[in-house]
């Protein structure tokens, strides 16, 4: 069995992939808008928090590529695209619909907050650690992005439907963040077991920032058998933004860049 | 390269027209080290201040190592014109403080050019008194000095991370600089990447 | 990045009060800053201002060629560096509109007539980057000659966009490190990305030496923009400089100075090699042979390989974020506590 087989049959590895590929591939989608965002400073803010992500996961692989023999660019660029653990979520097309990336980002972001709280209490004293950190930054963009929805919530009207409507759509995606990375690892304390406390805790910390600002998002959790990207068989979308982020190392393999 | 960027964009004849709202603009200061004074940074647009200082924690607190950032609006700074050569410290008049009076955080400009940094508080009645205290204080040897009201200022809280704890040499010269110079003498030779090195800039983050 | 003095700058002085005028100009003689607060002459205000619209100008769409890589980069810490350069120029924008507006013009107004094509940016934009190796020549070329010039620009003498240049270029330095580096490892590499390197190297050249702006007028040291400290170093000498810097080091990684034919793409048609690129060795200098004036004009009027598209994706972003700007620029006064 090769390295990246026993990194990928092992059911801690996945749940710690599962976050890094969600962090790797929302950093991808949203480090695309640098250049592009509505206004300077926001633009810039929203890269800082793309390069976070970024640097998140590449804290992650490299938890995972000291474990299991692997370099991190090997984990993040080279797996087979059924090996990623990321949701579909992440790499919904925005098509340049601001609300859109934002609302994705949003929700993402609290997504990682609880999860990586959990992370901090696991037995690995290396991962809980580097998740301690991370979920200090993730913090911040949680205080930012909380403190926008505010901001849209008590803006005008067209501000407000804009995210509403984004909202909407990102809800009908936004429960398969809870999809269990492999149906073996029913067992896993912090997914399953804790699995409804867990969908509780991320949806009612979104709850309560939406009803602030005057928005609704409903969703249920799906069943544990309910499976999409992070069992590995992702949305088109997905592959075409997995093609798009490999494309110059493939053409090349073995080369150093 | 993604397929937005790719796109074939249409537009209608005319731009939409400006934005409706104000946006003011803010000056940004920061201090790379606890106990050290805020140095000006730069300047930014937001609607209000508490959106300013998020916006100068993304931008100018991740330039270097920070602390701790200052964010006031242009419109509550009060300066003295800027001297060609040096301010005279007898144009001020200095009559002590009053705790009683509000409190005025003082920044100097020592040359033409130079960036503003904080360089003391006091207390004053109004803006005119406090730079006139500034200038008898601290106008020695500088070209300028400002006065912004403490109250006017938004700081960051004591602690707060703004700094990221991760690795950030992917953004900094010098987490290129060891590798790039190996890699050059690998194929030139010393003397002449010595010379070609020599337009290199010399401060940097 | 970037930022060329507007190359078809022209400033009449003869409109100002004389007397101040020759009190403004000595005291720059004595390189003696300008601060705002100090009398300037009308015609040294619209320059300052149209040289600092245009840099930011240039910042703004300079973030778009390379932009169209991040998603691409060939590993997480190129990524990153990818993602943090692009993140710069943006900030270099904004820091260069404020210096603008400071001198009388709003943000939205500049940001409006770069998207209708009213304001210029720096030429070298206008041409494809069509590979990853491209990204590379972009940051050690183009980042490296702009470095050069910022130098002297940081040298200049009104002191808003000095501080600016500073900051500016603490944050070039890593740039053009970053660049250095792909541009060693690429060629240290395999044939595949060796040849890749050479290819845009030959696509880079070219806009790289025309970088400077064309040949000076005789006489420039004299006329407003050198005179009044605007800019501190003809456009012959900053590229005699760049040759000088980048020829040998280009020809010690490997590479071959072309001279190149293009088509209307940017994309190379023929190539031969520069026999005038060799050290004169009584001057010390290393010689090239003078890029095609003509193409540079042309580009500059709007008929480059990607002027219209660069134009068009900054007016695509202008015109959806319209109602972003709409919704936060009211200010939130009636902010809820945060949750």
């Amino acid at each position: 069995m090769t390295t990246m087989q026993n990194m990928l049959k092992n059911p801690d590895a996945n749940l710690v992939l599962a976050l890094a590929d969600d962090l790797l591939m929302l950093g991808h989608v949203q480090g695309d808008w640098t250049g592009l965002g509505p206004i300077l400073e926001e633009d810039i803010a929203s890269s800082s928090m793309a390069q976070d992500d970024l640097s998140h996961a590449l804290v992650l692989y490299e938890h995972l590529g000291a474990h299991f023999g692997i370099d991190a660019d090997v984990i993040a660029y080279e797996r087979d695209i059924a090996d990623y653990r990321c949701c579909d979520l992440v790499t919904l097309p925005d098509e340049f619909d601001w609300a859109v990336a934002f609302v994705r980002r949003w929700v993402i972001s609290h997504w990682a907050a609880p999860v990586l709280d959990r992370l901090t209490k696991s037995d690995d004293q290396d991962l809980a650690e580097r998740c301690l950190r991370l979920r200090a930054e993730q913090s911040l963009h949680l205080t930012y992005l909380d403190d926008w929805m505010h901001r849209l919530g008590s803006g005008p009207d067209e501000g407000r439907t804009r995210i509403q409507t984004a909202l909407d759509t990102i809800a009908e995606h936004a429960g398969m963040v809870m999809e269990v990375p492999d149906r073996d690892l029913a067992d896993i304390e912090a997914f399953c077991c804790g699995r409804e406390e867990l969908f509780n805790e991320w949806t009612t910390a979104m709850n309560v920032v939406l009803e602030h600002a005057g928005f609704t998002m409903t969703f249920p959790l799906p069943a544990l058998d309910a499976f999409g990207g992070r069992r590995g068989t992702h949305a088109p979308h997905f592959h075409e933004q997995h093609a798009e982020m490999t494309e110059v190392r493939c053409a090349d393999p073995g080369a150093t860049w | 390269m993604s397929k937005i960027r790719q796109r074939d964009f249409t537009f209608a004849e005319e731009l939409p027209p400006h934005a409706d709202g104000v946006m003011h603009a803010y000056i940004v200061y920061t201090c790379r080290k606890d106990g050290t004074p805020h140095r000006y940074a730069g300047y930014l647009d937001a609607p209000d201040i508490d959106l300013a200082v998020e916006y100068a924690c993304e931008h100018y607190g991740q330039d270097e190592a920070c602390t701790g950032i200052w964010v006031h609006l242009v419109e509550h700074l009060h300066e003295t014109p800027c001297a060609q050569e040096h301010i005279d410290p007898a144009t001020g008049s200095d009559d002590g403080d009053s705790d009683s009076e509000p409190i005025w955080i003082v920044f100097t400009q020592k040359r033409r050019g130079d960036i503003h940094i904080e360089t003391g508080a006091l207390h004053a009645a109004d803006a005119a008194t406090a730079l006139s205290k500034a200038v008898a204080r601290h106008g020695e040897s500088t070209v300028q000095v400002r006065v912004v009201l403490r109250d006017h200022i938004e700081a960051t809280e004591p602690g707060q991370l703004i700094w990221r704890t991760h690795d950030q040499t992917y953004r900094l010269a010098r987490g290129y600089s060891k590798s790039v110079r190996a890699k050059w003498d690998a194929v030139r030779k010393v003397e002449d990447v010595d010379e070609y090195t020599k337009e290199d800039i010399e401060h940097h983050f | 990045m970037s930022g060329a003095a507007n190359p078809v700058m022209t400033i009449d002085p003869s409109e100002e009060d004389q007397d101040k005028l020759a009190e403004f100009e000595s005291r720059i003689a004595d390189g003696v800053l300008i601060e705002p607060g100090d009398w300037m002459p009308q015609a040294y205000r619209m320059g300052m201002l149209r040289m600092a619209e245009h840099h930011a100008n240039s910042e703004i769409v300079g973030a778009l060629p390379e932009g169209e890589w991040i998603t691409r980069a060939p590993s997480l810490r190129r990524k990153l560096a990818l993602t943090a350069k692009v993140q710069d120029e943006v900030g270099h924008g904004q820091m260069l509109y404020r210096v603008s507006q400071d001198l009388g013009k709003s943000r939205e107004d500049m940001l409006r007539d770069l998207c209708t094509g009213k304001t210029k940016y720096h030429n070298c934009f206008n041409y494809p980057a069509p590979s990853w190796a491209d990204i590379a020549m972009v940051q050690w070329l183009i980042d490296g000659a702009a470095i050069m010039n910022q130098k002297t620009l940081a040298d200049g003498a009104y002191g808003p966009y000095v501080r600016t240049m500073h900051r500016i270029n603490m944050e070039e330095a890593f740039h053009f490190k970053s660049g250095e580096d792909m541009v060693l490892t690429l060629m240290s590499g395999t044939k595949k990305q060796k040849a890749m390197t050479q290819e845009a190297f030959d696509r880079w050249w070219g806009p790289s030496v025309m970088f400077f702006g064309p040949h000076d007028k005789p006489n420039c040291e004299n006329l407003p923009p050198m005179k009044w400290r605007m800019k501190t170093e003809s456009n012959d000498s900053l590229r005699q400089r760049f040759v000088n810097r980048f020829a040998p080091a280009a020809l010690d990684l490997g590479l071959v100075i072309h001279v190149c034919q293009k088509d209307e793409h940017g994309m190379v048609t023929s190539k031969t090699v520069d026999e005038q690129c060799r050290l004169d060795e009584t001057t010390g200098n290393w010689g090239v042979t003078d890029p095609d004036w003509d193409e540079f004009f042309r580009v500059i009027r709007g008929n480059g390989p990607c002027n219209a598209h660069r134009v068009a994706l900054r007016r695509f972003s202008y015109e959806q974020g319209a109602w972003v700007r709409r919704a936060i620029a009211g200010g939130a006064t009636t902010l809820p506590p945060a949750a």
